[in-house]
């Protein structure tokens, strides 16, 4: 059987060979803070992790170029991208060796290049095999599960963004409250926005007055909505202290909240509304016409007809508003944005890292949830 | 048995439906035919409260159906709609569950109940009441919906344009299974259409209407004969005429004893439950004149000749 060559696989085997000669790996940093000059390949090769990871790259990116298994190519770039954490972890304890106690090693643009190459042929690989939604989100699932574990047996422990990690002992409870913000945001928006979602489908009047002012709550960049919002919530504390006793305040978690839960209105109210508009008129009449009540036909038939498309909102508005409350940090707000902004001022980029990886991986894996949830509700629906 | 008295329905400007009177016996099929926007459909979603009259009244047994609350009164009237509006998220055994669910009935009922409709229709139990309906082809989507409107043994059916959206044999078939269900159960039907096909094989009674009015009530072979000068005679009338009247007679009711024709064996068979309109194609296609009319165990019950079928189907 002749080779056939896989066209997307082949330019990213070329690219994954033109970053390990261009790009630097890991940067050799005199301290914290002060830039450092990468690390050349050649002194990386001869370092035992760094040569395993290669003899591993080289028949992924030669699986890569060709069309084979899906699974073959998911194994490969797999441990690939597994070998390369690996092995940078191991091969810098060797390379700070005769170095000064302030050196550090940070990750350089050729990891986040090959990361995203490494990821791109595993996405690849893993929409080729077509799985169903639910056996690729634990796929996934474990294979983070695999990074995790591999971070918390101190692989990374003398890389200089985990040096951050273990600088920061409320990182999880960063975490928490991020997620709290995000999510303690979406609630009422749901609360609020599916009903008045509804509300836009059966009247258009209601939803000519309504979208406008939504879509224009959603022009207003984020900090701006923040420093909005101070001023009535400052003002609302000094009347009335109980208030500001309960978290009431112009800074920290109100206005992060309530600017957040203002974003969110727009796509769940504009989803609700699109869910219910593309119900079958037949599917109405019929389910009116055997005598189902209003309540009944809204619990029994609309909702979960028009759930799939109110999940696509609820996808943009979980993924935007983690991102958001990144920038809520600025705000005293928490979450992980605080490290970013801490990161910023102090020109310790791996601090910056520090927060906005974990978001990253917080709004993939929401995102990636949300789309099994999709798959499931219209897989039966259809 | 049904009743609508003086039923009227304005929409803004437009009288949708003018002062219709009409009355359906039990255990009758009775087809609303007429071009798309004459108010036949408006007139069937009045008898089931989806839209209100403006005026007039509908009695069901004698019962004014505004006495009842439109919910509880639609739980008892069946509904079949043409693109048939299966609920897409739930099973066919879900789907025809609805109303009795809706009821109330005891689960146990409920499965009896689901298993004697799918076997009316013919439908594997195994094999269709736990699939989903975009898993089923247009016929049998169709079926389910019939199932579903007959769920809770309503006393009276309504259907709007059923087999509408169907290919010419399918809609053929299931308009003969209709029928044998419809005559087994004895529901009074009400059928909305405007295919005169449709309402001549199905219907006891056809009522015409156009622009909102009634124009003719009567007997599919009164019809036939005796349309209305206008819109009647121009829906029913036509070239047709004659082979739709046939249509509506069997062979049996025609034959003449056997004796007197000269038969051979040669001569063509037909039985006796066809057709006189699958009669006289026969006689066409085997060039006879004469056709021998066999009973179900194939033994000759007697003889139909071209003299008779022109004489059946011919003006008075």
């Amino acid at each position: 059987m002749p080779f056939r060559i896989d066209r997307l696989g082949l330019t990213l085997a070329v690219a994954v060979a033109l970053v390990l000669v261009l790009l630097p790996l890991l940067n050799l940093q005199p301290n914290r803070i002060l830039p450092g000059s990468g690390v050349p390949l050649g002194e990386l090769l001869k370092q035992s992790g760094m040569q395993l990871f290669l003899l591993l790259l080289i028949p992924t990116a030669i699986v890569s170029c060709l069309r084979t298994q899906a699974l073959f190519k998911l194994g490969l770039s797999a441990l690939s991208l597994l070998a390369l954490i690996y092995a940078l972890g191991t091969d810098s304890t060797a390379l700070l060796a005769d170095k000064s106690g302030f050196a550090r090693l940070a990750l350089g643009s050729g990891f986040w290049a090959l990361l995203l190459l490494l990821g791109l042929m595993l996405t690849d690989a893993l929409i080729k095999l077509e799985l169903s939604a639910l056996p690729r989100l634990l796929l996934v699932v474990g294979y983070l599960a695999v990074l995790f574990v591999l971070l918390a047996g101190g692989v990374w422990d003398r890389l200089s963004l985990m040096l951050e990690y273990h600088n920061q002992p409320a990182f999880w409870q960063q975490g928490a409250r991020h997620l709290l913000l995000a999510l303690g945001s979406i609630v009422p928006a749901l609360i609020i926005g599916v009903p008045l979602g509804i509300r836009c489908h059966r009247s258009p009047r209601v939803r000519a007055a309504l979208i406008p002012v939504l879509s224009l709550l959603q022009t207003i960049p984020s900090l701006a909505m923040f420093g909005l919002l101070m001023i009535p919530l400052s003002l609302l504390a000094l009347s009335f202290p109980l208030l500001a006793d309960l978290g009431i305040r112009g800074i920290g978690v109100a206005p992060a909240v309530l600017a957040l839960f203002l974003y969110s209105l727009l796509p769940i109210v504009s989803n609700t509304a699109a869910g219910f508009d593309g119900l079958d008129p037949a599917v109405l009449q019929a389910a009116r016409g055997m005598g189902m009540s209003r309540r009944q036909m809204l619990w029994q038939i609309e909702l979960p007809l028009a759930l799939p498309v109110m999940l696509s909102g609820l996808r943009i508005v979980v993924t935007m508003n983690i991102g958001l409350v990144a920038v809520a940090g600025l705000i005293g707000g928490g979450g992980y944005g605080t490290y970013i902004f801490q990161g910023l001022g102090q020109t310790a980029t791996d601090l910056v890292l520090l927060g906005t990886l974990p978001t990253i991986l917080l709004a993939f894996l929401a995102a990636l949830l949300i789309d099994t949830l999709i798959a499931m509700t219209t897989r039966e629906a259809q | 048995m049904i009743e609508l008295q003086g039923l009227t329905r304005v929409f803004g400007e437009r009288t949708a439906v003018d002062n219709l009177n009409l009355r359906v016996e039990s255990g009758q099929i009775c087809a609303l035919i007429g071009t798309s926007g004459c108010g036949k459909s408006t007139t069937l979603k009045m008898i089931n409260r989806l839209i209100e009259p403006t005026s007039g009244t509908v009695l069901i047994n004698g019962e004014d159906i505004r006495d009842q609350q439109p919910e509880l009164l639609r739980r008892r009237i069946g509904y079949a709609i043409q693109g048939v509006g299966l609920f897409p998220h739930r099973t066919v055994y879900d789907n025809i569950a609805t109303v009795p669910r809706l009821l109330n009935w005891p689960a146990k009922q409920i499965d009896q109940r689901v298993h004697e409709l799918l076997d009316l229709l013919k439908m594997d139990f195994d094999t269709f009441a736990y699939q989903y309906p975009h898993r089923l082809s247009g016929g049998e989507q169709q079926r389910i919906g019939v199932a579903r409107a007959l769920a809770a043994r309503p006393e009276l059916m309504l259907m709007d344009e059923p087999f509408g959206a169907l290919d010419p044999l399918t809609r053929e078939r299931l308009q003969g299974e209709l029928k044998q269900i419809q005559r087994m159960l004895g529901i009074t039907t009400i059928l909305v259409t405007h295919d005169i096909e449709e309402a001549i094989r199905l219907a006891d009674q056809i009522a015409v209407m156009d622009g909102g009015k009634l124009l003719q009530v009567a007997s599919p072979a009164e019809l036939l004969r005796n349309p209305r000068e206008g819109f009647v005679s121009q829906l029913v009338g036509g070239e047709e005429r004659a082979l739709r009247l046939l249509s509506l007679r069997s062979v049996g009711d025609l034959a003449q004893p056997a004796d007197q024709f000269e038969l051979s064996d040669d001569t063509p068979c037909i039985d006796a439950g066809m057709s006189l309109r699958d009669a006289l194609a026969r006689q066409i296609w085997q060039r006879s004149a004469v056709l021998r009319v066999v009973d179900e165990t194939g033994a000759t019950c007697g003889a139909v000749s071209l003299q008779e079928l022109i004489n059946a189907g011919g003006r008075d």
